[in-house]
């Protein structure tokens, strides 16, 4: 439920900004897909979205990360789903954006407000958000320990929102008890497992809250980080949890989430 | 005379509201302050448009305004930018971590020294005021551009250690939370490192003038130069 893309630059761009000597950013379709093919178990289908535009220079940027999210699912729709991703501070540029991708076919979208120091629960968020409600689809939502996004703005964004799903990612971060008394107040809200500190916590999760509402995530961001999202899996897979729920974290939960949001699985 | 370091002014997206030149010098009337220093709001991605309303304002009102720009290291134009603004009259350059690149990174390092040739002051500013800001790459590359003069403001208390570590470092006060916190510098950095700065329209300027002028524990040297004498002797020192 967690996986950022990123299309390598033209060469001159990348070594006008990178380092001398330093290994080009990027993270492709088709690299992730031979790691989801050699993960164990194999993955079957992930959810993407771009990097770069977390915090973006221009709403073209913006467009050309999205597109590119769109050309890999559609040229391997069986195993990705498409979200877009939208730089909030961009305002109504933003907005735009997230309505062409949504014409386009997209049922999710990310937002990471911190990555722009835009707080959650600010005017902007809730603009942004009611257009989300609008559109009927589903928010997928960083969260941290900053006073941007922790678990209890995000919540207070929530509070407005009652109808909208939404997902918490890293809810097993070092505010894990505090993102769990969130969710616990908020049936709309899910949560993602990637980046957990401590795995009990999963177990928390579903022992205190629910079995229905969290979902594997390994939020895989270069191509080069050759232990993802094996590494992100095996801390769900070492936990000693039950089958049926551990399959439920595995996949079932997120599939039945984004078909509730009109994503075709 | 009260010069103060700290306004934005332009469109707040994430607030959706403006703060007009016109509210800025209102304020600015009623708390008897001559001069300020104005930049955009640095949530407000869109900084060509933004930098436009500083140029349009400094020019209109060049006896009580001195206007910086903020630059989003991630554009490829940037030091066409930077020259371009610099020889419109703007005299420094706002650098936040909002944009995505960090103090390591090599075009932040790019802006810096695009800001030692031209002549800017390298405003470091931060909204997280809450967290730990990342000090290891910022030492390190103040220590590279120790020939740029910088100023940090909204930050995390690690503000006040890179400071007393580095002569080319100034604090605005926006940075200290009360008057006492910064009276508590005074020892280890000098008066005549502190800038007053009421970061306006979030702060006021009454308040931060309060902070400094009702302080038992400065003199009123000490208060002249944080009030005003120290941005003026820094601006008349950093080359046009």
């Amino acid at each position: 439920m967690h996986v950022h893309l990123s299309e390598p630059l033209p060469t001159q761009k990348s070594a006008l900004t990178q380092w001398p000597g330093t290994q080009q950013f990027k993270h492709t379709g088709e690299q992730y897909l031979d790691k989801m093919n050699n993960c164990e178990p194999r993955i079957d289908k992930a959810l993407i979205f771009s990097f770069r535009s977390l915090q973006s220079e221009s709403p073209n940027e913006m467009q050309r990360e999205n597109d590119y999210i769109f050309k890999i699912v559609d040229k391997y729709p069986e195993r990705f789903i498409g979200a877009c991703l939208i730089d909030p501070s961009w305002d109504d540029k933003a907005i735009i954006e997230l309505n062409r991708m949504v014409k386009k076919g997209f049922r999710v979208v990310k937002i990471k407000f911190s990555s722009v120091h835009v707080p959650a629960n600010s005017p902007l968020a809730e603009k942004i958000f009611r257009e989300i409600q609008d559109l009927g689809i589903l928010p997928v939502l960083h969260s941290d320990w900053s006073n941007w996004t922790n678990p209890s703005i995000i919540g207070d964004l929530l509070e407005g929102f009652p109808d909208v799903k939404a997902v918490m990612q890293h809810y097993g971060l070092s505010q894990s008890y505090e993102a769990m008394s969130v969710v616990s107040k908020h049936e709309n809200l899910y949560v993602d497992t990637s980046a957990v500190i401590h795995p009990k916590n999963i177990l928390k999760f579903v022992k205190d809250i629910s079995e229905d509402r969290i979902m594997f995530a390994s939020d895989t961001i270069r191509g080069s980080e050759k232990t993802m999202p094996q590494e992100e899996m095996d801390r769900l897979l070492n936990i000693k949890i039950q089958e049926d729920i551990k399959k439920k974290i595995l996949g079932l939960n997120a599939a039945k989430l984004l078909r509730s949001v009109g994503v075709e699985i | 005379m009260i010069f103060d370091c700290h306004n934005h002014v332009g469109y707040d997206p994430v607030y959706q509201q403006s703060r007009s030149i016109i509210e800025l010098l209102s304020e600015m009337d009623e708390n008897q302050v001559d001069r300020s220093i104005i930049f955009p709001f640095t949530n407000n991605p869109d900084i060509l448009n933004e930098n436009k309303i500083i140029l349009e304002a400094i020019r209109k009102y060049p006896n009580r305004l001195t206007g910086f720009f903020t630059m989003n290291p991630k554009l490829m134009e940037m030091t066409n930018l930077m020259t371009e603004y610099k020889e419109d009259g703007l005299r420094g350059v706002i650098l936040d971590q909002r944009f995505g690149p960090g103090y390591s990174d090599r075009r932040v390092h790019e802006l810096v020294e695009c800001a030692y040739i031209l002549g800017l002051i390298v405003w470091i500013h931060s909204d997280q005021k809450d967290s730990p800001i990342d000090i290891g790459p910022l030492e390190g590359l103040i220590q590279k551009y120790s020939g740029v003069t910088y100023v940090l403001s909204s930050m995390f208390r690690e503000a006040f250690y890179v400071a007393k570590k580095f002569n080319n470092v100034y604090l605005d006060s926006a940075v200290f939370e009360l008057g006492q916190d910064l009276t508590k510098l005074i020892q280890p950095i000098g008066a005549y490192r502190i800038l007053i700065g009421a970061n306006t329209p979030y702060g006021g300027m009454r308040g931060e003038i309060n902070k400094i002028q009702i302080s038992p524990e400065l003199t009123k040297f000490q208060k002249e130069l944080i009030l005003g004498r120290n941005i003026r002797l820094l601006l008349d020192r950093i080359k046009h």
